[in-house]
């Protein structure tokens, strides 16, 4: 075994809820306004009972190999060639992901903070803490991410009490004006960003010490993260209008600028920004793992270890040449995000579940 | 730990000492023009940027004599856009301008009614600047004046701004904080046009911007907010006096307080103090006809009262009081009304109200929206409730008459 680290189901399950916020809490009400505008919430909903159905689909997977993670026992269901290649390709994608999180987070830092700052200086700082959580396993980041879940909670608590003057109930209504068609292409965002990204976890399922339950941790890590992702986009709506939310940049961002409770409680948004850093340093440091472990499993290495400097480097590179600018990834993360994941968050899972159902019988 | 190990660690910590400063884009205080108001106006096809910065050693607490004034304006007439020009301004700044503590974005008139759009994109684009500054229009004059004038009261003349504008809204009534986003808002939806805030300069603005303005007991030049501008899109097509902002106020429901002065039948005045004030807009259809419903209710006090014969004690007048006081509201909101069909904007948002009820019925409308305005019949209705009379209940002024 690569990894002898085991995590208990409330740690999946706050994993696949930090995983879940991580970027698509920037990414996500800025995408759906574009598209069904002041019903972007509903679309967040739906796209969350469709996202359900996906983990249901992974969860079925991962239960019929307790043991073995999606490079393991893709071999098993496709033959060594092809399960050899499946595999291949799923740490190209863990390893595109980690690259465009980690541009994410290099582009909010550039556009908001720290404008003239190189966005190397960024990608390398952050990298150089995903490599050492990484390298220290999964049991490590597990237990990190219990100590940093109530931080995470506490902030989102005080972002959504304290923006509450500012809501506006008229920005809501009229309820119901796009049309099926809009709504459904606006929880396609959702379900691009993070669902069908919680694919990953295919690779970390069978490191839960109680394989009996883990079903429930993550599908209601899942259902959580979402709902919270839906929460944000009805607050982005009900406190900047629509409008606003599908122009700006980092809308979540914007939200947390307009707190503003006397005179004494306002300009806390680089608070608020921790919530993103942590949940952002989640998904990356899973991702990250993710690409490092399947591919030692792959070259049948004894340790992934070794691995994990050379793919930080590959990452960094390719958060630098992902995309040209943030324009581009716009029409990116709208667009053709969504198919491409596809291709990985559900057709190649939902065939190997049918080869794996069929050979058995 | 073998030594070896424990010299690694060692050396990793020295270098991260050095990495996690982080102070990469530090600015330090003494590096920065701190800008506290922008002023735009237009000049022949160039954008002017007037920006008031604050004199930092003027301002602390503890300064030893010497009698520098405590902002300085500075204006370029510069390039074709406006960022242009503000990094044009460092030819005349000794720093940087740091623009994260606007307080006031003040609009030259000729500006307005040209079209305020293209001076709002670099203001939202900014990182720096934030979005809760308010946007004021000077009425008959230049932005640019408007931002030079010393104020005794308060030593950043753009506080002094932004804070009359705040109490003025707050106690008064008569105009109205709109900021960025808002106006931005505003701009964008079709069911509603902009208002904004307006400010005049009474005195002659030579002698506002030196120094003896701050000499006088009685300043001989200030700046005064007078009534709102009103916009269509995004150009100023006209002005609403105090009577009618207080109007356009009570529609919008952004009254906090104000005052309400009704006549007495045997004449002299009684005055309510408004404390809470809240409005419902709502658009009905009878007979496939649309026509939009105001509602406000408020809550008040009686405040003054100069005439001598009412009766204050007896619950019938206190009643009279509140029906006067209700025609008064109408007439205010009505007449603000009238003012914004004359000039076919629509500041109330009724269009957005219709679009947010019945949105089947504003497709068709939404395109020539400005027509309908003018034609919209408007159903208004108060309903103000006296609550209490001060510390006292009759006016003595009735014993004085009585004698």
């Amino acid at each position: 075994m690569l990894e002898n680290g085991q995590i208990s189901r409330q740690q999946l399950f706050i994993l696949v809820f930090l995983f879940s916020l991580g970027s698509a809490i920037l990414i996500v009400p800025s995408a759906m306004a574009l598209t069904s505008k002041q019903d972007s919430w509903i679309s967040a909903l739906l796209g969350v009972l469709l996202g359900m159905l996906l983990l249901v689909l992974y969860h079925s997977l991962g239960k019929s190999f307790p043991n073995q993670n999606l490079v393991q026992y893709s071999e098993i269901i496709a033959g060594k060639f092809v399960g050899r290649l499946i595999s291949f390709l799923y740490l190209t994608f863990f390893l595109l992901l980690s690259a465009l999180v980690l541009r994410n987070i290099g582009d909010f830092m550039t556009t908001i903070v720290m404008p003239e700052t190189p966005i190397q200086a960024i990608f390398i700082l952050f990298m150089v803490i995903i490599v050492m959580g990484a390298g220290l396993g999964l049991e490590v980041i597990g237990r990190a991410a219990e100590i940093f879940l109530p931080w995470i909670l506490l902030l989102l608590f005080i972002l959504i009490v304290f923006i509450m003057p500012q809501m506006e109930m008229n920005r809501l209504y009229p309820i119901f004006e796009a049309s099926v068609k809009e709504m459904i292409k606006g929880s396609l965002t959702i379900l691009g960003i993070p669902y069908l990204e919680l694919v990953i976890f295919l690779m970390i399922l069978p490191y839960v010490r109680q394989t009996n339950k883990r079903g429930n941790a993550f599908l209601w890590g899942g259902f959580l993260g979402g709902l919270v992702l839906s929460i944000i986009t009805l607050l982005c709506i009900l406190v900047l209008g629509w409008d606003f939310t599908s122009r700006h940049s980092f809308p979540s961002y914007t939200l947390a600028k307009k707190i503003q409770v006397g005179e004494f409680l306002q300009r806390i948004e680089v608070m608020m920004a921790v919530i993103w850093f942590l949940t952002i340093f989640f998904k990356l440091v899973l991702c990250f793992y993710a690409a490092g472990l399947g591919l030692a499993q792959l070259l049948r290495m004894q340790t992934y270890r070794p691995l994990l400097p050379p793919l930080a480097l590959i990452t960094v590179v390719l958060a630098l040449i992902v995309y040209p600018n943030n324009v581009y990834f716009r029409s990116f993360a709208s667009q053709t995000w969504f198919s491409y994941a596809l291709i990985f968050g559900f057709i190649i899972p939902i065939t190997l579940l049918a080869i794996h159902k069929l050979k058995k019988n | 730990m073998s030594i070896r190990t424990k010299a690694v660690w060692l050396l990793l910590v020295v270098i991260e000492l050095f990495i996690l400063t982080g102070c990469w884009n530090r600015r330090e205080l003494n590096e920065l023009s701190i800008a506290s108001a922008f002023g735009f106006d237009k000049k022949k096809d160039q954008y002017q940027l007037t920006v008031q910065v604050i004199n930092a050693s003027e301002i602390s607490a503890n300064k030893s004599g010497g009698k520098r004034l405590p902002v300085i304006t500075q204006q370029l007439a510069g390039g074709a856009t406006i960022f242009e020009s503000m990094r044009e301004l460092t030819k005349t700044t000794p720093r940087k301008i740091y623009s994260s503590h606007i307080r006031i974005v003040v609009i030259g008139e000729k500006l307005a009614r040209e079209g305020i759009a293209p001076v709002l994109d670099i203001l939202s684009r900014d990182h720096e600047l934030r979005t809760d500054f308010y946007f004021i229009i000077a009425k008959g004059t230049k932005a640019e004046d408007i931002l030079k004038v010393l104020t005794p009261l308060e030593k950043i003349p753009s506080n002094k701004l932004y804070s009359s504008l705040n109490s003025a809204q707050n106690s008064w009534g008569v105009t109205s904080k709109i900021d960025l986003h808002e106006l931005i808002f505003d701009l964008v939806s079709k069911g509603k046009d902009p208002a904004l805030a307006a400010i005049k300069i009474s005195g002659d603005p030579e002698i506002g911007e030196s120094q003896k303005n701050l000499d006088s007991v009685h300043p001989p030049v200030t700046q005064e907010y007078d009534g709102m501008a009103v916009f269509h899109e995004d150009r100023l097509v006209g002005w609403l006096n105090p009577f009618e902002s207080k109007g356009y106020n009570f529609i919008r429901g952004q009254i906090k307080s104000t005052i309400v002065t009704v006549g007495c039948p045997s004449g002299g005045k009684i005055s309510i103090e408004l404390l809470r004030e809240n409005t419902k807009v709502k658009a009905r259809v009878n007979d496939g006809k649309l026509n939009m419903e105001v509602k406000i209710q408020a809550e008040g006090n009686i405040g003054e009262v100069a005439c001598g014969s009412e009766d204050i004690s007896n619950p019938e007048t206190i009643k009279g009081l509140e029906l006067a006081a209700n025609k008064e509201i109408e007439r205010m909101a009505s007449a603000s009304i009238t003012k914004a069909k004359q000039l076919k904007s629509d500041i109330f948002g009724f269009g957005n109200a219709v679009h947010r009820s019945h949105r089947q019925l504003w497709y068709p409308l939404e395109k020539e929206w400005d027509e309908h305005f003018v034609h919209l019949p408007v159903n208004i209705e108060a309903e103000l409730s006296i609550r209490q009379t001060g510390s006292v209940v009759e006016s003595f002024l009735q014993k004085m008459k009585g004698d």
